[in-house]
């Protein structure tokens, strides 16, 4: 998985994509596809719809890969958020058109990597949500981890929309100005 | 006005790349997205902000199929060839320290509703150092915090039903006027389905959203009104109370034989279930006389 290539194999992965190589990219998707299916999963909560996103994303990674940039996020956070994109515009348009129960248990869901993965970027960032009050840490992680809707994140957490958009918003900013200093 | 279109682009941002627009939020988001190389930075910062918020998360591995699927629909060539992939690998190398450096962030970004504090006046150094280790623990403390707030967030995942109580209370801590102007609606919503709450926002909900906001804080208003006069009320009554015992004081002090039986100061002793000792004058004894006698 991604624990055996290193940022720069895949940066130079995602460089050998943009001239059409395919091998690259095979390379590529056998390297980060778990990573991406396992964030897509939590936020699409089907195996078939997940399946979906995963396509999209990686043809949609397939023909940005110009676009990223080495110097502003690594390459696995850069593919993670097209996935990200696409998985949470497939989970408001399945929530639309169809109310099939989510197949996923809640037991089977993911659960959280050791903490001898993290790098420099991911404590400084959990230093910061650390700040906020235990209920809004969760609240905000809830959110991005699930890419809940606020209506939904209202029922889960049974608080009015209104406050929870604020508590939000609120969370946010203080991250935002966290990160900063 | 263009103030607050900004603040709304900076949450509007924000909210979108955290995943909690709903569909016609969204919509408008990328629309956005598409013209405005603003929104579009400040949705590129928020990337990189949460951006390693994945590496918490566990690898599942998708069926072995999929990769044959994708390989099927792969375009002949992709449209950017431009860079080599010896000068990006080495790029990539020669700038580690910039990677997901929000040093310079271009963006005005949100007003904070809460005041920074204001600079500190500079320290001895003794005492400076003794804030660092301070300052260095409490970090340690909130990543600690952080930490257990992802692997909760990451395994109850959907239902946040431990949560809820206190995630209600804390709310409802934050903004205590609006508790009774809500209460009835929030019962309302814990009793909906998540699939059908989406629906309730189709149509126009960006017209819509300023209107709900301006409805709530009516409603805010009103309710604070309501327990402004409740306390009113309250402050009268007590000032009431208190004005009565000082004057029950007054006369116990200066004209007890005026009282009815039931006020006088014995009784009301008795009555608290203080002894009074028989024979015991109710008045204070005059002075002795010897006082006056020089």
């Amino acid at each position: 998985m991604t624990g055996s290539s290193t940022p720069a194999e895949l940066t130079w992965l995602l460089a050998a994509v943009t001239q059409g190589d395919v091998a690259a990219f095979e390379r590529l998707y056998a390297a980060t596809c778990a990573k991406l299916y396992g964030v897509v999963l939590r936020i699409v909560r089907r195996h078939d719809l997940a399946a979906d996103v995963m396509e999209h994303a990686y043809l949609q990674i397939w023909s940005t890969a110009g676009e990223f940039n080495p110097a502003q996020s690594s390459p696995v956070a850069w593919m993670v958020a097209t996935a990200r994109r696409l998985a949470i515009d497939m989970s408001r348009a399945s929530a639309m058109s169809d109310a099939e129960p989510e197949v996923m248990e809640e037991s089977s869901s993911p659960g959280a990597l050791p903490r001898q993965q993290l790098n420099d970027d991911l404590k400084r960032l959990l230093t910061c949500i650390g700040r906020l009050e235990p209920d809004r840490q969760r609240m905000l992680l809830l959110a991005y981890y699930g890419a809940f809707s606020r209506e939904q994140l209202s029922v889960k957490l049974d608080i009015p929309v209104n406050l929870l958009k604020a508590s939000l918003r609120r969370s946010l900013i203080e991250v935002q100005q966290c990160l900063k200093t | 006005m263009s103030e607050d279109m900004t603040i709304d682009h900076d949450g509007m941002a924000a909210e979108y790349v955290l995943g909690t627009l709903d569909l016609d939020e969204r919509g408008a988001a990328q629309t956005l997205l598409a013209q405005d190389a603003e929104f579009a930075a400040k949705v590129k910062l928020w990337e990189r902000r949460l951006g390693e918020l994945h590496l918490m998360v566990e690898p599942v591995e998708p069926e072995a199929h999929l990769w044959q699927r994708i390989k099927a629909k792969l375009p002949e060539l992709p449209p950017k060839p431009e860079t080599k992939p010896e000068e990006v690998a080495i790029g990539a190398q020669l700038q580690p320290a910039i990677d997901f450096e929000p040093a310079h962030e271009p963006e005005p970004t949100l007003k904070p509703e809460v005041t920074p504090e204001p600079e500190p006046e500079p320290k001895p150094e003794i005492e400076r150092n003794h804030e660092e280790v301070a300052r260095k623990t409490a970090a340690e403390v909130n990543f600690e915090s952080a930490i257990a707030a992802v692997e909760s967030a990451l395994a109850s995942h959907g239902a946040a039903a431990a949560a809820k109580s206190e995630a209600a209370k804390v709310a409802a801590e934050e903004v205590p006027s609006v508790e009774p102007a809500t209460a009835p609606s929030s019962g309302d919503k814990a009793d909906r389905p998540v699939v059908r709450a989406a629906p309730t926002s189709l149509g126009s909900n960006l017209a819509v959203a300023p209107a709900a906001d301006a409805g709530a804080t009516d409603q805010q208003l009103r309710a604070a009104k309501r327990g402004l006069a409740g306390w009113r009320a309250v402050a009268l009554l007590m000032s009431l109370v208190v004005l009565m015992m000082a004057g029950l004081a007054g006369l116990w002090k200066y004209a007890p034989d005026r009282l009815p039986s039931a006020l006088q100061p014995v009784e009301v002793m008795r009555l608290l279930g203080i002894p009074v000792e028989a024979g015991v004058p109710v008045r204070k004894p005059a002075p002795p006389e010897s006082q006056y006698d020089e």
